[in-house]
Order: C-alpha cells, then sequence, then structure tokens
C-alpha cells in the first residue's frame, strides 16, 4: 500500500495534477482507450444497422442479446428496457477492460503499456458503487421512500443483516474483479520474465475466458442488486 | 498497488459520460432495429402460421372432396351394377315369359291336331265299320240313322 515505488511491478503512473488530487495517469490513458473502443464498436453497429444483421452489428447484437436474455430473467420486461442501456454499458466497458491488459506490449513500459483499467482499485470500486448507488436511485425513483421498506424485511431483525450487506456487496464486487484482473496480469508479467515463450500465450488464452467471465460476474451480481428493486413491480 | 485516490471519481464520470454517449448515439438505433427484427420475425412467423393453416384446410378440403368423389364413383357404379342386374332378371323373365307362351301355343296347337286327327281318325272308323258291316250283312247300310248309330258306338268304344 502507500506510494508505488520503481520496485512495483504494475505501474499506474500516479500524478498530482492538482495540489492534492493524485491521478492514476495510466488507468485514464487505459480507459480512455476503452471507451473509445466500446464507443466504436457500438457507433459502426449502430451505423449501417439493418434488418439482416451482418459483421460488427451481428458481434454486438450478440452481446446485446446475451445481456437482454439475463436482464429479462432479473430485471422482467420493464426492468429491463430501464436498465438495458447501463447494464450494457457496464458488461462491455469491464469486458474491454478486461482483455485490454492482454494486448500484446508495443512499446517499452517506460512509455506506455496495455493494462486493464480494470486492475486499478479506484475503476473497481467507482463501478461497483456507482451500481450501488444506482439502486438507491432507480429504487427512490420507482418506489419512492417505500424502496427502504426492504431493510426491515421479513423483520426489523435483519435491518443489521441488510445494512452490512450494503457495504460489503459493493466492496465484494470490486475486490473480486480487482483481485482477478490484478492477479492475472502480475502472473503474465511473472510468467514472461521466467519462460518468456509459449508458456505465457497459454496464460492470456485463460485471461481472456477470465475476462470475459469476471464482466459476466459483476453484471449477473448487478443484475441480482436491481432485482430486488424491480421484483416488487412483479 | 492498493491506493484509493481522485482516480475513483474520475473513473465514475469516465463511465457515465461513456453511458450518456452511448445511450444518445449508439444504442437507441441498435435496439430499435432488434426490436424491428423481433417485431417482423414474430409477424412473419404469423403469417406463415395462417399460410399453413390455409393449406391445412385446403388439403382437409381435397381430401373431403376427394372422398365425396369416390362414395359417389361408387354409387354410380353401385346403381349401374344394380340396374345391369334389374335387366338382366326383365330380360331373363321376358324370355322365360315368351318361351311358356311358346310352349303353351305348341301344347294347345298339338291338341287340336291331336283332336283333328282324331276326328278324322273317328270319321274312317266310321266308314270303314259301316263298309265293314255292310260287307258282313251283305247289305248297303247307308242312311242317316246307321251312321249316327255307329257314330255313337265309335264314340263310345274310343273314349
Amino acid at each position: 500500500m502507500g506510494h508505488e515505488g520503481s520496485s512495483e511491478i504494475i505501474h499506474y503512473a500516479a500524478s498530482e495534477i492538482f495540489p492534492g488530487i493524485t491521478i492514476h495517469m495510466q488507468t485514464m490513458y487505459t480507459t480512455w482507450i476503452t471507451m473509445a473502443i466500446v464507443f466504436l464498436l457500438f457507433m459502426l453497429a449502430a451505423k449501417k444497422c439493418e434488418l439482416i444483421p451482418k459483421g460488427i452489428q451481428n458481434v454486438m447484437e450478440f452481446f446485446i442479446d446475451f445481456l437482454n436474455n439475463l436482464m429479462e430473467g432479473q430485471l422482467g420486461i420493464k426492468g429491463t428496457k430501464f436498465m438495458a442501456p447501463f447494464i450494457i454499458t457496464l458488461f462491455m466497458f469491464i469486458f474491454i477492460s478486461n482483455e485490454l491488459g492482454m494486448l500484446p506490449q508495443l512499446l517499452e513500459p517506460a512509455h506506455f503499456e496495455f493494462t486493464s483499467p480494470t486492475n486499478d482499485i479506484n475503476t473497481c470500486f467507482a463501478l461497483s458503487l456507482m451500481v450501488a448507488i444506482g439502486v438507491y436511485i432507480v429504487g427512490i425513483i420507482h418506489h419512492g421512500m417505500g424502496h427502504f421498506k426492504h431493510f426491515i424485511s421479513p423483520s426489523p431483525a435483519f435491518l443489521p443483516l441488510h445494512l452490512l450487506d450494503e457495504v460489503t456487496k459493493p466492496m465484494t464486487m470490486a475486490l473480486r474483479l480487482f483481485g482477478n484482473i490484478l492477479a492475472g496480469e502480475i502472473l503474465l508479467i511473472v510468467l514472461y520474465r521466467l519462460v518468456p515463450w509459449i508458456i505465457p500465450e497459454f496464460w492470456v488464452m485463460f485471461s481472456l475466458f477470465i475476462g470475459f467471465l469476471q464482466a459476466f460476474i459483476f453484471t449477473m451480481l448487478t443484475l441480482t442488486s436491481y432485482a430486488t428493486v424491480f421484483a416488487h413491480h412483479g | 498497488m492498493v491506493n484509493i485516490n481522485m482516480t475513483l471519481i474520475a473513473q465514475a464520470v469516465n463511465f457515465l459520460f461513456l453511458l450518456w454517449f452511448l445511450n444518445k448515439f449508439a444504442y437507441k438505433p441498435v435496439l430499435k432495429m432488434m426490436e424491428d427484427r423481433k417485431a417482423k420475425i414474430a409477424g412473419d412467423l404469423g403469417t406463415a402460421e395462417a399460410a399453413k393453416n390455409d393449406a391445412e384446410a385446403a388439403k382437409a378440403e381435397a381430401v373431403e372432396a376427394l372422398a365425396q368423389a369416390r362414395i359417389e364413383a361408387q354409387a354410380i357404379i353401385d346403381n349401374a351394377r344394380k340396374n345391369a342386374v334389374a335387366a338382366q332378371e326383365k330380360m331373363l323373365a321376358d324370355t322365360r315369359l315368351e318361351q311358356e307362351k311358346v310352349i303353351a301355343d305348341a301344347k294347345e296347337a298339338i291338341v287340336m291336331e291331336r283332336q283333328k286327327a282324331m276326328d278324322e281318325i273317328r270319321a274312317q272308323v266310321v266308314e270303314l265299320s259301316l263298309l265293314a258291316a255292310g260287307k258282313i250283312v251283305e247289305k248297303k247300310l247307308g242312311t242317316a240313322s246307321d251312321k249316327k248309330m255307329a257314330t255313337e258306338l265309335v264314340n263310345s268304344l274310343m273314349k
């Protein structure tokens, strides 16, 4: 913990842009690349939007359809319509983020390297806190103050458990994603140093799968959080 | 390595910006197209279902018509067979009647011929018996009373 030194295996390029305000610039750059990729994928799909999908539209529709099915199972039709943009963006952002760190490193690490934005605890907490706060916002939009009733259901004795859940859920979501992706990248770097050929490629393949899996897990947990909000509607 | 700072806020802003941007420019056309496609597929499936039902109805109708035609054909064949049998029977009956009439006529003719022959024989016998009797009594018997007597005698004999 604390300030990173040159001995750190993962570089965040922390820089104090304003006095007292530190930003991990490496995370920022890779996040912007991720955003650009996600944006580009969707714009290409939307630009050549045809009734009979082909190429990139087909790929994006596969993801959207996959997420739609998950959402309809958890949130119902009404909830899906409301939450679709958020869930699709969340999944695609995490998915592309996770895979970004697996790209081959073209430049010297001193200049720039591809890392996952999700290897930064800040990104993971930002996402999980947005999900957690989003549940309150959407809950209040749909049920007003009635949303808070679920804290004392089935009986007021459950209040401490619910409160604990509200804190631990975003924490576990963030730490799970962060741990998986950071560990994957560290192991990849270590493997490259130990055995420069072939073996790390197997780890890259596995990590690509892990990247998808973690995005899926994060999205599923998000859906279960929101399911309680839309479950009242039936 | 675990250092929470303003990056967290920046990442939240980044994500929200991406969400807003995609929602505004990308999702609507793609989601709308997917909805349209879903509706079109549902519509097409409905049309296909209707067409299938129509085809099935037409097939059922054709089968029924065929069955009806078969029944009618059978009825025509049965009728024809019945008519043929009736005509044959009528023909047989007519033939039989004619045959019986011919036989009856023949019988009648035979009876008449026989009667005629008998009458002739009877007359001949009367003549011969008179002749014979005349010869026997050497006296010509030719009177009307003699003939009558002889006829009665022959008649009683030939009864």
